[in-house]
């Protein structure tokens, strides 16, 4: 070892800086425009049909799932009120998170216009845990937001997490209950 | 209240990369999962559908998983996270307009890498005689108080190298960071691996002295 070199500890702390970046949130459009624009990708025609339907008859069950699910799930306030929480699937959820992020909030209203009471926050990435682990910290998956619904009961808080945008696009949830 | 809910959750687990918390096997007496969701294709699967029918859902599956990794090494390398994003979608590209030639020797996230690597060649090359406005006058990064923390540690590391030149940065980067072999910089930065050796004995100075500065 020379003066050069690092300790140890130095270098442990230089292996740590190998950390994934954040890219900017319009690079993935800019690139899939460039990509479009080359011929390299396009949304398949018969895949957005598909899509399309999908999303009519989506939208047709919302609206009669949601109807029914508010039917039974508007909650006078001192109903037991549920967390959901939101969590990637096994890969990455798919879709431009400005989009999403749209919906999901545009779900959110609608279910409380239905008389659902609900909050909910996006989680930022940043995180630290207590005590500070050894090795990488928090390597695991954590959730990236939340809602607390008011429902009658876990099944009810099930259904109405199972209307929300985020399974569509290939999230997860877990439901549990707020004990109070 | 309603009106603020949007918790999304857009970070996967990448590729092979541990997981905690949802999913992670036990599942807790009444609580609930739904929807596992049908995105369990390997990098290969997307790969195909991305060459053979531009799939563009498969790409942005590919761009979620591996952008962060490369993105962040190019920003080490480049100093600025414009000039990332450019080589970033430069090298994404290439990539697919290359997809065909990717026979799956190595992982896919080392074969962009490698695409990456070069697209950052060929902009050193155009910007050699640049110097970042981040290094002008070559001044030791702005004492801080002392890291507590992995991020604040990590904002140390990040904050000495964008006080070098780019010639250093890029050696400590590779080598110190990304684990590279002098052959192996030797041959990203068209130089000897002699002189990624002597090199690399000069920058360790420079960043030494401007790391030690912020601890």
């Amino acid at each position: 070892m020379n003066n050069d070199d690092w300790t140890p500890e130095e270098q442990a702390r230089l292996n740590a800086a190998r950390v994934e970046g954040v890219p900017p949130r319009g690079l993935e459009e800019a690139t899939v425009g460039a990509l479009r624009e080359r011929g390299l990708v396009r949304p398949a025609r018969r895949r957005l049909i598909a899509i399309a339907a999908l999303v009519t008859l989506a939208a047709a069950l919302v609206v009669a799932v949601g109807w029914s699910v508010t039917r039974r799930s508007v909650a006078p306030p001192e109903s037991p009120r549920f967390v959901l929480l939101i969590y990637a699937g096994t890969s990455p959820v798919a879709g431009a998170p400005d989009i999403r992020r749209r919906e999901y909030s545009q779900w959110a209203r609608d279910l409380a216009a239905g008389g659902t009471p609900i909050s909910g926050e996006e989680l930022s990435e940043d995180a630290r845990e207590v005590p500070a682990p050894p090795g990488a910290p928090l390597d695991g998956l954590l959730p990236s937001g939340f809602f607390v619904v008011s429902a009658p009961d876990l099944d009810a808080a099930q259904r109405i997490a199972s209307t929300c945008p985020h399974i569509r696009y290939g999230g997860r949830i877990v439901v549990k209950r707020v004990v109070s | 209240m309603g009106d603020r809910g949007s918790g999304i959750g857009d970070r996967g687990s990448g590729s092979g990369s541990g997981e905690r918390g949802a999913g992670s096997g036990k599942r807790e007496a009444g609580s609930w999962e739904l929807g596992t969701g049908n995105w369990e294709l390997d990098d290969i699967d997307l790969i195909r559908r991305v060459a053979e029918r531009q799939d563009e859902e498969a790409f942005r599956i590919l761009y979620a998983r591996h952008t962060g990794a490369v993105y962040g090494l190019l920003c080490r390398l480049t100093g600025r996270s414009s000039d990332a994003s450019d080589l970033m979608q430069e090298t994404w590209l290439r990539a697919v307009r290359h997809l065909a030639l990717f026979r799956g020797q190595s992982a896919f996230r080392t074969w962009l890498t490698g695409i990456a690597l070069n697209c950052y060649r060929e902009w050193r090359r155009r910007h050699a005689r640049e110097v970042s406005p981040m290094h002008a006058g070559g001044r030791a990064a702005p004492r801080r108080a002392a890291p507590n923390s992995a991020s604040d540690d990590i904002a140390a590391i990040n904050g000495a190298l964008a006080g070098l030149t780019s010639e250093h940065r890029e050696v400590i980067v590779l080598h110190d960071i990304e684990g590279y072999t002098h052959d192996e910089i030797a041959a990203t930065l068209e130089i000897e691996a002699g002189t990624s050796k002597s090199r690399l004995s000069r920058a360790r100075r420079m960043f030494r002295e401007r790391w030690r500065g912020t601890r």
